[in-house]
């Protein structure tokens, strides 16, 4: 098993192990945008609230048509 | 106006593996967020080799068919909650056709939602960006359209405030082998290229040679290497060319100028190199600057190349090209000679080449290029260059005379030419560093197959800077102009 490793956060030294993700560290965090191309769910995509003052889209994306 | 959308390979064959892939039924819908760069001639749209990719699940949708694919309303809330949350000013869509393999037209459907799309993004979306700073970044947005099949793609810009609303872009794809997907790629046959360019026929392909006459090279030096080079990219075929060198002809550069005579002596480089290449190729769209690259209104010479040359004998404009290639993902083709007089006489030349995104670039590639305590004296702040003068440190060596020679620039010409097309036609993995020295009759080369170095994460250049493009300034030396202190006085003062 890897070594618990330290890293700072908002200048505060933390130790976490090896495996630890975003999520775990910083559980407020509401993005889940990652650039390794896995598939993202809407159930996923879907847990963070927006907050207020977002401004929503009128209606979903269509495309196609021939 | 020159508009084109540069991929990193590594993005694009996730996005194509996703779209198009066997045994998929029905059309399907993505995201990535880029950058866009827009010079007063040129927009340009990078995404780099680690752009986030959104590649969204059964779930994401509302309704999917073979030919048409609708995003709910609260999945694409959240992407673009996600997106204002980012410093990227780019969003782009991308759908598929992956029932055709030539298809990439834009359907009415596309176009009335594409439209839609965008009449929220300025309405509704910008204003939110600079009012709510606890979610977002102000800035303005890009929104690009893309479909993508089989056998191609197109790509658009979408802008509802002005009189075209759709602006076909260039997709270029930045790899192991480059690609392109040109908007007035309206080749029919071989009877395209030109009569004087038909002895590449049988080993460019039409298309190729088209894109290659569309295309537009940056040459960083137009001293023995640059005059060789650009006269073989004229040669070549290639469309636009622009040539950046300050430097004047000198009595002594006679040896090596290809095509010099003493009454240029004392002219400009880029000037006499211009002169006779209009006069050799009238339809060659030239442009010239005799300014140092690193000048700041050159800054857009990056934004609208295809390509990145250099013939250089510095290390400090060599590193600043190696930070612009990454930065505005341009392949980069480098080469370097040397006449060596000590123990004994020997010819060295050098070639390497960065792909970005895909291949190291020369600060991380592991081969040693730059000539790094001559980057750092010319990047030191002139306090510290003074303190160290004090100290007793030699820092202002006298510039020497380097020995040189024509055939050798012609040698090292050669050969990034040759890897330069190699690059753009795919014959064979491209090569990424290579070293001759004729005295030790060695040639060590390597290429993306026998040594595949990729971008490294920790790298300060392809780490931080990929597809960065006008966001950032590239790194300059800092004015020399600057008054220091002296030691005495920092050491009273500390």
């Amino acid at each position: 098993m890897a070594n618990p490793r330290p890293i700072v956060i908002d200048g505060e030294i933390k130790t976490v192990s090896a495996d630890s993700k975003i999520s775990d560290l910083a559980p407020e965090a509401s993005s889940v945008i990652t650039s390794d191309g896995r598939l993202l769910s809407g159930k996923q995509l879907q847990q963070a609230p927006l907050p207020d003052g977002f401004s929503s889209v009128h209606s979903g994306v269509e495309k196609g048509g021939f | 106006m020159k508009t084109v959308i540069r991929f990193s390979e590594k993005v694009w064959s996730r996005i194509r593996d996703h779209h198009i892939q066997p045994g998929k039924r029905c059309e399907t819908l993505s995201y990535v967020f880029a950058r866009t760069t827009k010079a007063y001639d040129s927009t340009t749209i990078l995404v780099a080799h680690d752009a986030p990719v959104l590649l969204l699940d059964e779930d994401c949708f509302e309704k999917r068919s073979a030919s048409s694919v609708r995003l709910k309303k609260a999945v694409l809330d959240q992407i673009l909650f996600q997106f204002a949350g980012t410093d990227f000013n780019t969003l782009i869509n991308i759908h598929d056709h992956w029932f055709d393999s030539e298809n990439t037209a834009f359907s009415r459907i596309d176009d009335t939602d594409d439209q839609r799309f965008d009449q929220y993004l300025r309405d509704r979306f910008e204003p939110m960006l600079r009012e709510q700073s606890s979610f977002s970044v102000d800035r303005p947005i890009f929104n690009v359209s893309t479909v993508i099949c089989d056998g191609g793609a197109s790509a658009r810009l979408v802008d509802t405030r002005k009189s075209e609303v759709f602006q076909p872009l260039d997709i270029q794809i930045i790899g192991d082998r480059f690609q392109c997907f040109p908007v007035s790629a309206s080749w029919s046959s071989a009877e395209d290229a030109p009569e004087w360019l038909n002895r590449h026929r049988d080993f460019i392909e039409p298309k190729q040679q088209h894109w290659l006459g569309l295309s537009e090279v940056l040459l960083v030096g137009a001293g023995g290497l640059g005059a060789i080079l650009a006269e073989s990219l004229a040669r070549l075929g290639i469309g636009a060319l622009t040539i950046v060198d300050p430097d004047l002809l000198d009595d002594s550069n006679l040896n090596r100028f290809q095509g010099g005579c003493p009454s240029d002596i004392g002219q400009q480089k880029v000037r006499i190199l211009a002169r006779r290449l209009k006069a050799m190729f009238p339809e060659l769209k030239l442009s010239i600057h005799a300014l140092p690259i690193q000048d700041e209104v050159l800054e857009d010479v990056f934004s609208r190349a295809d390509f990145l040359i250099g013939g250089l004998d510095d290390d400090v404009t060599r590193y600043y090209l190696n930070a612009a290639s990454v930065q505005y993902m341009l392949p980069y083709f480098d080469g370097g000679v040397s006449v060596e007089t000590r123990p004994k006489v020997d010819f060295r030349s050098r070639l390497s080449v960065v792909l970005p995104g895909t291949s190291a670039c020369l600060q991380c590639s592991g081969v040693d290029v730059l000539n790094w305590p001559a980057i750092d004296e010319a990047y030191a702040h002139p306090a510290t260059l003074s303190i160290k003068q004090s100290a007793g440190y030699v820092l202002d060596r006298p510039e020497m005379a380097a020995p040189s020679v024509y055939g050798l620039n012609m040698a090292c010409s050669a050969a990034l030419m040759q890897e330069f097309t190699n690059y753009l036609c795919g014959w064979g993995p491209v090569t990424t560093n290579s070293l001759t020295e004729w005295r030790a009759n060695r040639h060590d080369r390597v290429d993306r197959e026998t040594y595949p170095s990729w971008p490294a994460e920790n790298c300060p250049t392809c780490g931080f800077r990929s597809g960065l493009g006008s966001e950032e300034p590239l790194p300059r030396p800092l004015p020399q102009s600057e008054p220091a202190p002296s030691i005495e006085n920092l050491l009273n003062n500390f």
